[in-house]
C-alpha cells in the first residue's frame, strides 16, 4: 500500500526537466492502452515504442525463454504480411505442430518424413523478412525489439510522414500475429544463447548467479531461456504467452519527435481502440520474499582467465533505500577516483578490472552486483577480501555524496536528450509503476538521501549473509 | 575569422504510396515527389590561427555541455614498429594526469564535477572527448584544453596502464571473435603493417615514457582538426573561451605527413582459409578480401550495394539467406568497409560447429549468386527507397547532424557526399550495382578465418577444402601460423 500511495504522488518536478514534462501527454484508451506522446525535435522523425509487461519473471516453470522468442516471432508478420496464402498457411501450421509435438515424444521415420514435406510446402507460401522489409522501405531506422525479466519493448524511428504506417503495422501484428518459422527462429534463439551465455565468461557467471541467488523466484530464470527448456518450447507457448500478457491494460504506446499529438491520439484510438480487453494477465506468478541466510558460492567449470560475480540483494524502488543504493554504486564504482577503481585496481592492483551493476529487473527485488577479474597472481579469497574490506570501511563525505549527485544527474539529462532515449525513459516507467512521471519522485528520493542513509543501506544490504558469489574455476579443464 | 553558415538543403523526398487497399493487398506501387525542406541545425563556425576550426551550436534543449576534438590522424599514420604504441599514447593522454595535477588530482576533480573525458583512436583519425552538465561548461573546457596540450604521462600510471593491458592481451584467447578477427586481419594483410598490430607484452615492454611523449609531440598538431561543440554558452562567449584556452595548441603544415596506403592483392592471392581449433560452442567465422580505399571507389553504389548484401538490414541477401532461410546464425553481416588508406569487403558471423561448412557455402553462394545475377529490381529499388527515406535521420541528433561533415572527410568521403547523396542514390539501378559487383568483387572471397571446434579434416574433404589451401594456427596473444597445407 505504501508503495501504491508514494507513486501516485508526484513531487515538484526540477526545473532542469520542465521542458520535457511539458512536451509529454498522456492518454488512456476506453480499452485501458495508455499513450505517451512527446513533441519534440526539429528533424521530421518520431520514435515509436510499444512496451509489454510480460518477461522472463513471468514464463512458467520449464517455458524460460518463451517470452524472448514471442519477442523474435512478432516480426514474422500477419495473416496478410509474410505470407502468399494463410489459409493453405494456416493448415500446413497446425500439422506443422502437430508433428513436432508428437516426434517429441517419440521418434517415428514416417512422420519425420511428413514433417520434412509440410515445412517444404510452408516455404514456398512465406515470403521471408516480408514485415520487416515493408518497414525499411518506409525508412524505418533501429528497428529492434529487447525483453528483459520484467517486460518486452519494440521500438523502431520513422520519418514523420509514416505515422500512420506505424500505427497500421504495430496494430497489425498485435491483431493478427501468425507466429511462423518459429522452430527456425528456435536454432537463431539457440545460436544467440550459444554467444551471449555458453562461449562468454561473464555470460556463464550471470546466468549461474541468478539461478543461485534466487529460490524459487521469477528472477531465477535466464531471460534468454535454459537450453533444455528452449529445445522443448513449441509455437503454442508462444501464443498462449501471447494472448495471457499482450493485453491492451498491459501495454504502453509511446510516441516522441515531430508528431502532431492530437493527430497522434486520434490514430492510437483508430487502430487500437477496438482490442478487446481480458484481465488473464493479471495471473501472474507472486514473488516469494526470500531473505537469504547466509553466503551462497558457485564455481562454474569453464576455460577461461579468471572472472567472479557477487549479487546482494537489494530493494527497488519505490522504496527509498533503492535510491541510497543508486548513491552507494555511484560512490563506489563511478570514476577513476571511486574507491573500487583507485583502491583495488590502480593502488593495490588486485584487480584488473572492476564493475557495479543492477540486475535483472525492477519489478522485483534484483541484485546489486560486483564484477572483477583479479590481477595475475592473486586469488579469488584476496579480491573479495579486499571488496569486503571497502565496503565494511565505507567512508562517505558530503562532498562525495553531492557529486554522485551530481554524475546522477548528469546521466539522466543525458539520456534524455534523444527521442529514442526519451521515449525509453517514460515507457519504462509508465509500465513498470504506473506513473512516468515516476521518475521525479526517484530524482527527488536521491536528491534527498543523506550521508548515514547511504551508510545504514550499506550495512543492512552488502554483508556476507545477503550475498551470492559465482567465479570461474579453470582448474578442471 | 567569424562566419556565420546557415545551410539549408532542400531534399526531395519520395513518399511511395501504398495502393488504395492498403499496405496489404496491393503491392503495386505508387510514388509521389514531395519537396522536404530540410534544415541542418544552425551552428556558428570558426578558425584559430593555429588551424583548429571550431563548430559551435548553442543549445537550450537540455542543460548539458558536450564537445569533441578531432585530429585528422590515426593508428595508421605510424608504421608498425612499435604496436599499440599510438593508441596506448591517446589513452595515457586522459590517463596520465597533467602538468598541473597528477593523475589522481585529475581524476578526482573531474569525478567531483561529473565531467566526463574520454579518448578513442581509430586507423584515420583520433578524438577526444569531454561533456558535463551546462553550468560547468567553463571548467570542462578549460579542464579539457589542459588535457589535451599538458599531459603529464606520470610514469606511475604508465606502468599500471601496462599491466591492465597485459591482462586484456591475456583475455583475448577466452573470446573466439576477437581472436577470429586477429587472424582474419593477419589473412588479409601479413604480419606487421598499419592494419594488422596488435599490441602484445612484447611491444608493450617496448613502450616508454620518452616513446609516448616524442610521439605525442608529434601528433599533437591541430592543423586540420575540429572542435565540436554544443552547450547553452552564448556564441561569443564561447568563442571567447575557447581561443582563450585552444590559440596555444600548436598547428603545423600537415602536407608532408605521410600516411600508409594499403596494397590491394593482386590476383595471384591464393585462397586460404585459417583455422584456429578453440573449444567453443560456437565457430567465429570471418570472410573476405582487400578492397579500394575510399577515393577510388563509387561510394553511393558501395552503400546502396551494403545495404542489399549484408549491412545492418533485416531484407539484405546475408540476412535472408544465412539466418532467415536456414538459421544458421544469430548475426551475420557484411559488405565494403573503406576508408582514406584501405578498403576491405567482409562477412562476419557465427554458428555451431556443426554447421561450419553449411554456414560457409550459404556466404559463398550467395556472394557468387550476385556476381552471376546481380540483385533483382525489386531488391534495389527497395533498398534505395530505405536509403532516401532514412536520410532525414542524419538530422535527427543536431550534434551529429553538425558533426557529420567532419567524420565524412576525416574518413575520406567526398565532400559532397550528403549534398548529392538523394540525386546519386535515385539514379541507381540493378546494372549498376551488378557491375560494381563484378568490378569490385571479380575473384571470390579468398580468405577465410574460424575459430572454433572444427573438424579440420571435415573442412579439408569438403568442396571449402578443394578451393582454399587451409593453414592451421595456434593462439598465444596473436595468431601464429603453424602449417598451410
Amino acid at each position: 500500500m505504501a508503495g501504491i500511495f508514494y507513486s501516485s504522488l508526484v513531487r515538484a518536478i526540477p526545473h532542469e526537466y520542465q521542458s520535457i514534462v511539458d512536451k509529454v501527454k498522456t492518454v488512456t484508451l476506453k480499452n485501458g492502452f495508455t499513450l505517451l506522446i512527446a513533441e519534440r525535435g526539429h528533424a521530421p522523425v518520431f520514435t515509436g515504442q510499444i512496451w509489454v509487461k510480460v518477461g522472463s519473471a513471468d514464463e512458467e516453470w520449464g517455458k524460460s525463454g518463451s517470452a524472448h522468442l514471442l519477442e523474435h516471432m512478432a516480426f514474422k508478420g500477419t495473416k496478410e504480411i509474410g505470407t502468399t496464402d494463410y489459409e493453405k498457411e494456416s493448415a500446413l501450421l497446425k500439422r506443422q505442430e502437430e508433428i513436432v509435438v508428437a516426434l517429441r515424444e517419440k521418434e517415428d521415420s514416417a512422420l519425420k518424413d511428413e514433417l520434412e514435406k509440410v515445412e517444404s510446402a510452408l516455404s514456398e507460401i512465406w515470403v521471408s523478412g516480408e514485415y520487416t522489409k515493408l518497414l525499411e522501405q518506409r525508412g524505418a531506422k533501429g528497428l529492434n525489439a529487447a525483453t528483459s525479466a520484467d517486460y518486452t519493448m519494440y521500438t523502431m524511428s520513422l520519418p514523420s510522414q509514416q505515422l500512420e504506417f506505424w500505427f497500421q503495422m504495430e496494430s497489425a501484428r498485435l491483431k493478427k500475429p501468425v507466429f511462423r518459422q518459429f522452430y527456425k527462429e528456435l536454432n537463431v534463439v539457440l545460436e544467440e544463447r550459444r554467444m551471449r551465455t555458453e562461449d562468454q565468461p561473464s555470460g556463464k557467471l550471470y546466468e549461474a548467479l541468478l539461478a543461485s541467488a534466487f529460490w524459487n523466484h521469477p528472477y531465477q530464470q535466464p531471460t534468454i531461456g535454459w537450453k533444455n527448456d528452449l529445445i522443448h518450447l513449441t509455437k503454442k507457448d508462444a501464443e498462449d504467452l501471447h494472448k495471457k500478457f499482450y493485453q491492451p491494460k498491459n501495454m504502453v504506446i509511446v510516441v516522441v519527435g515531430d508528431v502532431d499529438a492530437d493527430k497522434v491520439s486520434e490514430l492510437a484510438n483508430q487502430y487500437f481502440g477496438d482490442i478487446e480487453s481480458k484481465d488473464s494477465y493479471l495471473h501472474r506468478k507472486p514473488a516469494y520474499s526470500h531473505a537469504q541466510e547466509g553466503e551462497r558460492m558457485i564455481k562454474v567449470s569453464y576455460k577461461s582467465a579468471p572472472e567472479f560475480l557477487i549479487g546482494f540483494h537489494k530493494p527497488t524502488y519505490p522504496e527509498p533505500e533503492s535510491a541510497h543504493l543508486s548513491l552507494l554504486y555511484s560512490i563506489l564504482d563511478e570514476g577513476r577516483s571511486s574507491p573500487f577503481q583507485k583502491k583495488l585496481v590502480q593502488q593495490d592492483k588486485i584487480l584488473s578490472s572492476v564493475y557495479t551493476t543492477e540486475a535483472p529487473g525492477e519489478r522485483y527485488t534484483p541484485l546489486f552486483i560486483v564484477g572483477g577479474t583479479p590481477s595475475q597472481g592473486y586469488s579469488y579469497e584476496q579480491c573479495i577480501t579486499a571488496i569486503d574490506r571497502i565496503l565494511q570501511n565505507i567512508d562517505i563525505t558530503e562532498e562525495m555524496l553531492a557529486s554522485a549527485k551530481k554524475r546522477i544527474k548528469f546521466q539522466i539529462i543525458s539520456g534524455l536528450g534523444t527521442n529514442t532515449g526519451l521515449s525509453s525513459y517514460i515507457g519504462k516507467r509508465q509500465l513498470l509503476y504506473g506513473n512516468w512521471k515516476d521518475l521525479f519522485n526517484e530524482i527527488e528520493q536521491i536528491d534527498s538521501t543523506r550521508v548515514e542513509d547511504v551508510l545504514q543501506a550499506a550495512k543492512k544490504y552488502l554483508n556476507k549473509d545477503n550475498r551470492t558469489i559465482t567465479l570461474i574455476d579453470n582448474t578442471q579443464n | 575569422m567569424h562566419s556565420k553558415n546557415r545551410l539549408y538543403f532542400f531534399l526531395f523526398g519520395f513518399i511511395f504510396v501504398y495502393g488504395c487497399s492498403g499496405i496489404v493487398h496491393n503491392r503495386e506501387l505508387g510514388k509521389e515527389f514531395v519537396s522536404t525542406p530540410l534544415k541542418t541545425p544552425y551552428f556558428a563556425q570558426k578558425t584559430l590561427s593555429n588551424g583548429l576550426t571550431i563548430y559551435y551550436q548553442k543549445n537550450d534543449i537540455l542543460p548539458l555541455f558536450k564537445g569533441v576534438l578531432y585530429f585528422p590522424e590515426g593508428s595508421a599514420a605510424l608504421d608498425c614498429e612499435v604496436p599499440g604504441l599510438s593508441q596506448f599514447t591517446v589513452s595515457m593522454v586522459r590517463e596520465g594526469g597533467t602538468s598541473s595535477r597528477t593523475p589522481d588530482v585529475l581524476d578526482s576533480y573531474l569525478d567531483s564535477n561529473a565531467i566526463e573525458v574520454e579518448s578513442s583512436q581509430s586507423e584515420d583519425f583520433t578524438s577526444f572527448s569531454v561533456s558535463s552538465l551546462s553550468e560547468d561548461t567553463e571548467k570542462a573546457l578549460s579542464i579539457f584544453s589542459e588535457i589535451i596540450a599538458e599531459p603529464r604521462f606520470d610514469n606511475n600510471r604508465i606502468l599500471l596502464s601496462k599491466e591492465l593491458t597485459k591482462d586484456e592481451i591475456s583475455r583475448r584467447k577466452d573470446d573466439a571473435d576477437t581472436m577470429a578477427s586477429l587472424l582474419f586481419n593477419m589473412g588479409l594483410y601479413g604480419e606487421r603493417s598499419p592494419w594488422y598490430c596488435p599490441i602484445t607484452t612484447e611491444s608493450l615492454s617496448r613502450i616508454t615514457r620518452k616513446s609516448i611523449t616524442s610521439y605525442y609531440n608529434r601528433f599533437l598538431n591541430v592543423q586540420g582538426a575540429y572542435l565540436v561543440a554544443s552547450s547553452q554558452l552564448p556564441e561569443d562567449e564561447f568563442f571567447m573561451n575557447v581561443e582563450k584556452l585552444f590559440s596555444r595548441l600548436p598547428g603545423r603544415d600537415r602536407t608532408n605527413v605521410s600516411s600508409s596506403r594499403m596494397q590491394i592483392a593482386g590476383k595471384d592471392t591464393i585462397p586460404t582459409l585459417y583455422v584456429l581449433r578453440k573449444n567453443f560452442t560456437q565457430a567465429s567465422i570471418f570472410m573476405g578480401q582487400k578492397s579500394k580505399e575510399i577515393s577510388l571507389i563509387d561510394p553511393y553504389k558501395m552503400t546502396l550495394f551494403n545495404r542489399v548484401f549484408g549491412s545492418g538490414s533485416f531484407d539484405s541477401l546475408l540476412f535472408r539467406e544465412v539466418r532467415d532461410k536456414r538459421g544458421l546464425a544469430y548475426g551475420v553481416s557484411g559488405g565494403f568497409s573503406a576508408s582514406r588508406n584501405r578498403g576491405i569487403f567482409y562477412v562476419k558471423l557465427a554458428t555451431q560447429t556443426s554447421q561450419v561448412i553449411p554456414a560457409i557455402t550459404a556466404v559463398n553462394n550467395v556472394y557468387t549468386d550476385v556476381l552471376s545475377n546481380g540483385f533483382t529490381e525489386e531488391h534495389i529499388q527497395g533498398a534505395i527507397k530505405s536509403n532516401l527515406l532514412t536520410f532525414v535521420f542524419r538530422f535527427e541528433d543536431s550534434f551529429m547532424a553538425i558533426t557529420r561533415p567532419v567524420l565524412l572527410s576525416l574518413s575520406g568521403f567526398p565532400a559532397t557526399y550528403d549534398s548529392n547523396y538523394q540525386e546519386s542514390m535515385i539514379s541507381l539501378s540493378g546494372n549498376n550495382l551488378k557491375d560494381f559487383a563484378s568490378k569490385e568483387l571479380p575473384d571470390g572471397i579468398s580468405i577465410l578465418a574460424i575459430v572454433g571446434n572444427v573438424a579440420v579434416e571435415q573442412l579439408k574433404n569438403s568442396d571449402i577444402g578443394k578451393r582454399y589451401r587451409i593453414c592451421e594456427a595456434d593462439f598465444e596473444e596473436v595468431p601464429r601460423l603453424i602449417e598451410c597445407k
